[in-house]
């Protein structure tokens, strides 16, 4: 027997996933930005 | 032998001999079409080591290991150390630039973790079609990481969840992801246009400051951790390698993770998991199942990942090469290596490598990730 609570918990699984992701995605995004703009030119890149 | 001494010839089952055979197969894989060697020589040799019977290479004694593969697979397996160790080094093997430079493409790395979803539920619908399979929950979940197309995290999840599947999915695991230039490019075809699959993509990233790469891995561990907790061991290792080569101060340390270490682990990790497929493990209709549940979970994956970037192209002005999606498979750098092909091949302008990373490796976190979600769930 398919306990369904238990698959219904885990397909939000799924969705969980993609927030997570997304949410390090536009940190990093963020943090980006701001770092771009107050470095100054010519900071190693490499 | 001569009446005088212990012979293995008379114990050699048809069980065996097939299970060498099945050893051999993944040899000659691994070194004659160089398929994920430095996995498939170390697993098909444990294959072939264990199933060369009385050898006593996994031999328990009242649940205590006594064998030499017996005890490296508790100490590193059962422990978990080795699975997580690995992902240090792949840490340490890692660079986060291309993602870094194109965040958005992280989507790509979670949506291709679909697939393990789609097999976790098949798997749990044939087990209660079958009862004879056991298929549960745990069971399920280990037959479902397997679509991540990660060999750790499929070792990790499965010793918490499902030991007894340990061999057989990780063999899936490994298997496929070394059959990635072939399982890819059908399913990419099927689902992509010429003209999509032409997209253009500048090969111009925008450069990634050296204080974003160090900033990445200490906020990376900080954010997936916090929200998903029990992912902690494998991204907590994962990020730690990362910040070894970053921080330009502890090159000894990232060398040796990225290196020796990882060498070792990879060694210990193969053979014990090859070790583990006794013939009378290994030769069960559920192996069968986990195999073909393994390569629908691979298969959705990657279409699933290349759906979205379809999708994500109806809303971002700058368009993507659909192809992009399939590598966020964990299979770094196979799948991009697969991407940049077809792009070529589509487009000789293009260069779709570094485009096709970022996904690839968030692919990486995007599994680790889905593993720590199960283990919240289930373990």
């Amino acid at each position: 027997m398919i306990p369904w609570d238990i698959v219904g918990r885990v397909a939000g699984g799924f969705g969980v996933t993609l927030v997570v992701l997304a949410i390090l995605s536009a940190a990093i995004w963020l943090i980006g930005l701001v770092i771009q703009r107050f470095e100054p030119k010519g900071e190693d890149t490499k | 032998m001569f009446g005088l001494y212990e012979s293995a010839f008379g114990a050699l089952s048809l069980g065996d001999i097939l299970m060498l055979l099945i050893g051999g197969l993944l040899i000659y894989l691994g070194v004659a079409r160089k398929m994920e060697p430095l996995l498939l020589v170390p697993i098909g040799f444990g294959v072939f080591l264990v199933n060369l019977p009385l050898g006593g290479l996994m031999e328990f004694a009242d649940g205590e290991p006594v064998g030499l593969l017996a005890r490296v697979f508790r100490g590193g397996i059962t422990t978990e150390l080795i699975p997580a160790f690995i992902f240090l080094g792949l840490g340490a093997m890692t660079d986060f630039g291309p993602l870094i430079a194109n965040p958005k493409t992280m989507i790509l790395g979670a949506g291709a973790q679909f697939g393990v979803f789609l097999a976790f539920f098949l798997a749990l619908l044939i087990g209660s079609a079958v009862p004879d399979l056991r298929f549960g929950v745990n069971e399920a979940a280990s037959i479902g990481i397997i679509g991540g197309a990660d060999g750790p995290t499929t070792v990790y999840l499965t010793n918490r969840l499902a030991p007894d599947l340990i061999g057989v999915t990780a063999v899936a695991a490994y298997a496929y992801m070394a059959l990635v230039p072939i399982i890819l490019p059908p399913i990419i075809r099927l689902l992509t246009t010429k003209e999509e699959r032409a997209i253009y993509m500048k090969p111009q990233m925008r450069k990634v400051s050296r204080t974003e790469k160090l900033l990445f891995p200490i906020l990376g561990a900080a954010i997936v951790i916090l929200l998903v907790p029990r992912s902690a061991p494998l991204i907590g290792m994962f990020m730690f390698g990362n910040l070894l080569v970053v921080s330009g101060v502890t090159d000894r340390l990232a060398d040796t993770a990225a290196n020796a270490f990882m060498n070792v682990l990879t060694m210990l990790l193969g053979l014990s998991i090859g070790a583990f497929m006794s013939a009378e493990n290994f030769l069960r209709m559920e192996s069968l199942v986990v195999l073909g549940l393994g390569i629908v979970a691979f298969a959705s994956s990657t279409a699933f990942g290349v759906l979205l970037a379809k999708l994500m192209n109806v809303f971002i002005k700058e368009k993507i090469n659909p192809m992009i999606g399939a590598a966020g498979l964990s299979a770094v750098p196979m799948a991009s290596r697969v991407v940049q092909r077809m792009g070529q091949k589509a487009n000789p302008r293009n260069f779709l490598l570094m485009h096709a990373m970022g996904p690839n490796i968030a692919g990486v976190i995007g599994t680790a990730t889905v593993a720590g979600i199960f283990l919240g769930i289930l373990g």
